[in-house]
């Protein structure tokens, strides 16, 4: 608890100590589920229309690129 | 690769979820996360050719999207200075119905790490990428991947206070499967 050191402090090349593999396991399983989550979110129909126009302009340009 | 395969746009379009879901969680907004997204689509099908059949299209579009984000971040910062305090808090600006209480601590937590954590804890923590795969999208040397996906446990794990042998969150809320597991 309490407020961290600031993590947003570069990446120096001492290595910290890894977290227990237990904790790791916790977080992991946050982060998964929080992840999931999102993914789990319908995809918006603007996309399925985009990558068809961009197929579609490529066709009528007979495989050009653009 | 001139010619487009025809499971091509499939392959796209199947990776949109994953695509969404870590733009979402490396920005933060989600107008922005789509509007990433729809770059990285846009730029993929375009150079098509820079991609190399056989090798991992997900990889590559995530290397497109987050080399997408950080050169817009840029952009940004050098246009407004405190472009990076704002980041903190844009995870809870997701869609919370379902989600129990440590989960909104969780995305708290996560929100505060910096961006380089961020993406490296997200590609081999939430997407399954290798330490390399990883490191390849980050254009970051595997050593550093590994230091910055520890350091973002630590911190996550300070501003949660987990508890070794302690299977549910400090503030007694529901941990879901872990606490379930536990009991003996």
């Amino acid at each position: 608890m309490g407020t961290s050191s600031d993590p947003k402090r570069g990446d120096s090349a001492t290595m910290q100590a890894p977290l227990p593999v237990e904790l790791q396991g916790q977080i992991g399983q946050r982060l998964r589920e929080a992840y999931i989550e999102l993914i789990n979110e319908p995809v918006p129909d603007r996309f399925v229309a985009l990558l068809q126009k961009l197929k579609q302009r490529e066709d009528e340009q007979g495989g050009g690129r653009s | 690769m001139t010619r487009r395969d025809d499971d091509l746009e499939a392959l796209l379009i199947g990776t949109v979820p994953n695509l969404r879901a870590f733009a979402n969680s490396l920005c933060g907004d989600p107008t922005r996360a789509d509007d990433l997204v729809q770059d990285t689509l846009v730029k993929a099908w375009s150079n098509l050719d820079g991609f190399e059949k056989g090798s991992n299209l997900k990889a590559w579009l995530f290397t497109i999207l987050r080399n997408t984000y950080f050169s817009e971040l840029r952009k940004r910062r050098r246009e407004v200075e405190d472009a990076d305090g704002a980041l903190a808090e844009r995870m809870s600006v997701l869609p919370e119905q379902h989600v129990h209480m440590d989960l909104v601590d969780f995305k708290k937590a996560f929100g505060s790490l910096s961006d380089d954590q961020k993406e490296v804890l997200l590609l081999v923590g939430a997407e399954g990428f290798s330490y390399e795969e990883a490191a390849e999208i980050t254009n970051a040397a595997v050593g550093t991947v590994k230091s910055r996906v520890n350091r973002a446990r630590v911190a996550l794990n300070k501003a949660l206070g987990f508890q070794e042998g302690e299977n549910f969150s400090p503030n007694g809320e529901f941990a879901g499967i872990t606490r379930a597991v536990s009991r003996g």
